[in-house]
């Protein structure tokens, strides 16, 4: 069998398996994970890219890049599939949830391996669309507002995206294959766009405003999927479709502003929230930031472009486990009273966002510490600091208020097979460092006593500060941050759409001034002006004609 | 004139839905049946006609049928690769609409004048399209006018008689704006066949001014099928006819013949040199830019559902015209892949809401309220064009937007992009809407303003009378697979680029 063939069965499986859904109504969902595996097969044994006869230039495949994103997008994807498949809420989840469920996913995948922009824009658009009904299939008030803002700022960002990538076509002379976009400079505009359409989907200050509101109206698993691969998926659209070349010269420091603001609001924000997954909404937004800094970085030195890419697809692939094991955790919280073996699992993806030893957290921060001297941003190392610490806390927030959430009663316990998944996702971060050769180098640098002590320090002193925090609770009001300027503009936006201020256009003419026009020519008739003006032009046509002969 | 087969195909083409027109214009009332089977081997034959005459373009063969008419400008039927884009949509979307249209009329009256105008108009469509040279064209065009104006009125209330009279009045001055601008190319250069990169460059010297005139007149006179602002208003008052008939409208026959006027005019009459060089283009182009964003802005407002359909089309149909003034390889492609695209797309959306009208008497958009859970199969086939017409990808509507921006970029005209953009934008503060009240709305307590119930022996899908569903899930599942499938050598953008290759490297 030829091996190429992986390609087409790595998208065609989800949609394919939603037709089992007809067949075995009750049980298919429960073996739905199976449709990740050519998605994980193909990442550990990429095939050569293929040709697809679909739109032009289609072309599927997986340079370095992609195989890691590939690798831990269908991870989490399999293990969410397989939490969602076994879980048993008090709305179940139907035929729409699983529809727009394994579109999206076909659309996340889609996107790792499509090496053409059309084909990266195709798989973009598809998930954009489907994930609005996994946030708003479950009716309600707050899923309709959740969903509603999301589905305005996708459309945005679509078409932010569709002129930036235009754009960007003229740039490379209309090359297909995004192999030859590295090479070809970026205009500042084309830069922009391409940055403002990808940063609503990772959630960045200040385009973050729409994810405390969508997170909270959908399911855990849904935001597990959201976080853990779909806003990955803007780095990885940033990362192909702008060159290496910095497209926005000494704007760049503003960028890298942006991403500082946002590592850091996002944690001032998200702390006072009670709900957790509005608590791990705001702690993405403020990986975000990081993830930004280090697309800002490797564009201020293009020659050291693929430690930074590597470094991107180890925080990318560190923050996607991770948070993808904290939400399913969470939604565990939610059904049933957890055990302390819950809580053992659930405290390791906890510690690595932290930055604890020996997880991808303390890996990821050690690298970007390392890679920051030689860049103008040296001093930022301090601010690394303070943000392992800030992170820290809203993790700790976020598992206090999961432990708030526990159902009070018995409530049935949650079937094995979907907690096999999240267990998966959450020793991912462990095990990671010690099997993924590109880890090796900041894994040995991290194991240093000194970074040990300092990181595990981070730790244990956010755990006393929040330990403080729960025995003398400041009362904070929350009310600044749920003012949300999200729903302002949502709500703009739909009473524009819904009674749009413009005018109807009448040709109507007005009657009455042109019947008033009528009578004053006929009226003129009937004077005697014309026989006045015909005797006058007679004699002096006559008068002319006697003078001229 | 010798009768060979490449000779007799073109002519063929037009009589394969003329003659059985014809025949059931005598038919009775009654003779149901017949005029059934009379409809469906015409729309079969034409269909196979037209596969017939694709294949020997493709492989390069030259079809003309020509007798004499006017001194110097006979009659020509020509099938060349342009034509062929647009019959083969229109033979596609007639086999599909008369199939809708025996389900939409069922127990309906006058139904053998209905037909037997359906079908005349379908050929008019068709010569229209063969049409070789500018007499030929106009002679189809006003064919067309008449064809179409007693389906406008059919159901004969006072709103469809004004609408009716409007029409009349937009399309004959039209025609005679067209007649005129004819005659002075005529009277200027003679009327040649329609040949690739145009033939009036030897008189752009002498008469430019006169060409410049010419154009205008033209213009003019396409526009108003074509709807351009400001002679539009006929399009969403003709709204009023029974859906198979605007879906017609909208997608196949007159809105497009207006619009193919003007490629043929660009490019086979003007050519890509002369229009450049007398700047022909620029106004063209703001004029196509101003309706798509107007037609748009129009849409927003409406609350009846087949009247926001068609101001959609009024802003839709000038991409093809906005495509055609950037005077570019890739926007010319974007533009005629677009011609196909919107015909399937539009008529999708225009079956839709007569499905919705005729089952369950759904006419304003308040009125859609969960569709989705009473005719699952139409709103999904609604929900897939609506999205392409916003141009959401994989659908086809965004194959043409994608051609049309590169297109745009392509002749340095950027502000092109912001053009589309918007409108896409407004596209989909228009249609979003439809799809949310349909599948995320709870109906209404009071039910369904007028539901009717289906009872006819092939009833398999419950939501509505078959021949109202099928048709719909049809031509939706072309839009899905024109976009999906775009580089396969079957799509309309990979016909539309053989054109634009034949037209641009001559």
């Amino acid at each position: 069998m030829n091996g190429t063939l992986l390609w087409p069965a790595v998208v065609a499986t989800p949609l394919l398996a939603y037709f089992s859904l007809y067949r075995w109504p009750e049980t298919a969902p429960r073996w739905l994970w199976l449709c990740c595996l050519p998605a994980l097969a193909a990442a550990v044994w990429p095939p050569p890219a293929l040709d697809i006869p679909l739109w032009p230039g289609a072309r599927w495949g997986a340079d370095d890049m992609r195989r890691g994103f590939l690798a831990f997008s269908a991870l989490v994807w399999l293990a969410s599939t397989l939490y969602a498949g076994r879980d048993r809420p008090a709305v179940p989840y139907g035929k729409w949830f699983w529809l727009a469920w394994l579109l999206t996913l076909t659309g996340n995948l889609l996107i790792v391996i499509s090496l053409d922009a059309a084909g990266l824009y195709v798989g973009y658009a598809v998930m954009s669309l489907s994930a609005y009904i996994l946030i708003a299939h479950g009716g309600g008030k707050i899923p309709r507002r959740g969903g509603r803002i999301y589905l305005q700022l996708a459309i945005v960002s679509e078409l932010l995206i569709f002129s930036g990538l235009i754009f960007r076509f003229g740039e490379t002379g209309f090359a297909l294959e995004l192999l030859h976009w590295r090479r070809a400079p970026a205009a500042p505009l084309t830069a922009l766009l391409l940055l403002a359409g990808f940063g609503i989907k990772l959630g960045v200050w200040p385009l973050h405003f729409w994810m405390p509101l969508a997170y909270p109206a959908s399911r855990p698993v849904v935001c597990a999927v959201l976080s853990g691969t779909m806003m990955k998926t803007a780095i990885l659209g940033l990362w192909t479709f702008l060159p290496a070349e910095n497209p926005l010269a000494e704007w760049t420091h503003w960028l890298m502003a942006v991403a500082v603001i946002s590592a850091f609001y996002a944690v001032v924000a998200g702390l006072p929230q009670k709900d957790s997954r509005k608590v791990l909404a705001y702690s993405s937004i403020s990986q975000a930031g990081y993830l930004l800094a280090i697309v800002a970085l490797a564009w201020q030195q293009p020659e050291h472009r693929s430690q930074w890419g590597i470094l991107l697809l180890m925080w990318t692939v560190h923050h996607g486990l991770a948070k993808g094991a904290l939400f399913l955790g969470a939604g565990l919280a939610r059904a049933q009273r957890l055990q302390p073996a819950h809580w053992l699992i659930l405290a390791i993806p906890a510690l690595a966002m932290a930055g604890f030893p020996l997880t991808t957290g303390a890996v990821v921060k050690t690298a970007l510490e390392e890679g920051l001297t030689g860049t103008p941003y040296t001093s930022f190392s301090a601010l690394l600091l303070a943000g392992s610490l800030a992170t820290g806390l809203l993790v700790l927030r976020a598992l206090w208020r999961m432990y708030h959430s526990q159902p009070t009663g018995d409530a049935d316990k949650f079937a094995a097979g979907g907690v096999a998944g999240w267990i998966i996702l959450s020793l991912m971060v462990l095990v990671l460092p010690w099997c993924w050769p590109l880890m090796d180098q900041p894994f040995a640098a991290s194991l240093k006593t000194g970074k040990i002590l300092s990181s595990a320090g981070l730790v244990l002193l956010a755990v006393a500060i929040a330990t403080i925090a729960v025995k003398f609770p400041i009362s904070v009001s929350r009310r600044s941050f749920n003012r949300h300027p999200g729903m302002v503009v949502s709500r703009f936006i739909k009473a524009l759409i819904d009674d749009p201020p413009l005018p109807t256009p009448s040709f109507s003419p007005d009657r009455l001034w042109w019947r008033d026009r009528e009578r004053h020519w006929n009226r003129f008739w009937r004077r005697d002006a014309v026989s006045f003006t015909a005797l006058t032009l007679g004699l002096l046509l006559l008068a002319v004609g006697i003078w001229w002969l | 004139m010798s009768l060979s087969w490449t000779g007799i195909l073109p002519l063929a083409v037009v009589l394969s839905s003329l003659v059985p027109g014809l025949l059931i214009f005598t038919l009775r009332e009654d003779q149901q049946q017949l005029r059934t089977f009379l409809n469906l081997l015409g729309a079969v034959i034409k269909l196979v006609l037209v596969a017939l005459m694709l294949y020997g373009v493709s492989q390069g063969a030259v079809f003309r049928f020509e007798f004499p008419f006017l001194p110097e400008a006979g009659i020509l039927l020509h099938g060349d690769a342009l034509s062929l884009q647009f019959v083969s949509l229109s033979s596609v979307l007639w086999l599909a609409t008369t199939v809708y249209a025996i389900g939409y009329l069922e127990g309906a009256a006058l139904k053998s004048r209905f037909f037997g105008y359906f079908s005349l108009c379908v050929s008019a469509t068709v010569g229209l399209a063969l049409a070789g040279n500018l007499v030929t064209f106009l002679l189809f065009y006003e064919l067309l006018t008449l064809a179409t104006f007693p389906l406008v009125v059919h159901t004969g209330t006072p709103e469809a008689l004004r609408a009716g009279r409007v029409y009349l009045a937009y399309t004959l001055g039209g025609g005679a704006l067209a007649l005129m601008g004819i005659a002075l190319l005529h009277s200027i250069g003679g009327t040649e066949s329609f040949t690739t990169g145009g033939y009036l460059a030897p008189l752009m010297a002498e008469h430019s001014a006169s060409l410049m005139l010419a154009f205008g007149l033209l213009v003019a006179g396409f526009g108003v099928k074509a709807a351009l602002i400001p002679l539009h208003g006929w399009l969403p008052m003709a709204m009023v006819a029974p859906a198979p008939v605007s879906a017609l409208l909208h997608a196949v026959a007159v809105v497009k013949a207006g619009v193919f006027g003007l490629v043929r005019l660009v490019y086979n009459v003007y050519g890509v040199d002369v229009m450049d060089a007398l700047h022909l283009n620029d106004p063209l182009l703001w004029v196509a830019s101003a309706t798509i964003i107007y037609g748009s802005l129009r849409a927003l407002t409406q609350t009846n559902l087949k009247k926001r359909l068609a101001y959609s089309t009024v802003s839709q149909v000038s991409y093809i015209a906005f495509g055609v003034g950037l005077l570019g390889p890739l926007a010319a492609a974007g533009a005629l892949a677009h011609l196909v695209h919107q015909g399937l797309m539009k008529v999708t959306l225009f079956y839709c809401a007569g499905a919705f009208a005729q089952t369950l008497g759904v006419h304003r958009v308040q009125e859609m309220n969960g569709l989705g859970k009473r005719m699952p199969a139409t709103m999904a086939a609604f929900t897939v064009c609506a999205l392409g017409m916003i141009g959401i990808p994989p659908m086809a509507g965004f194959i043409s937007k994608w051609y049309l921006g590169l297109g745009a970029l392509q002749v340095n005209k950027e502000w092109g992009l912001a053009v589309l953009v918007i409108s896409a934008l407004l596209n989909a503060a228009y249609f979003l809407p439809l799809i949310y009240r349909g599948w995320f709305s709870a109906p209404g307590k009071e039910g369904w303003p007028a539901e009717k119930t289906f009872q006819t022996r092939l009833t398999r899908l419950p939501e509505s009378h078959w021949m109202l569903v099928v048709p719909c899930l049809f031509t939706a599942m072309l839009s899905l697979l024109a976009g999906l499938f775009a580089a396969s050598d079957l799509s309309p953008l990979a016909w539309g680029l053989l054109i634009v290759d034949r037209e641009f490297q001559p």
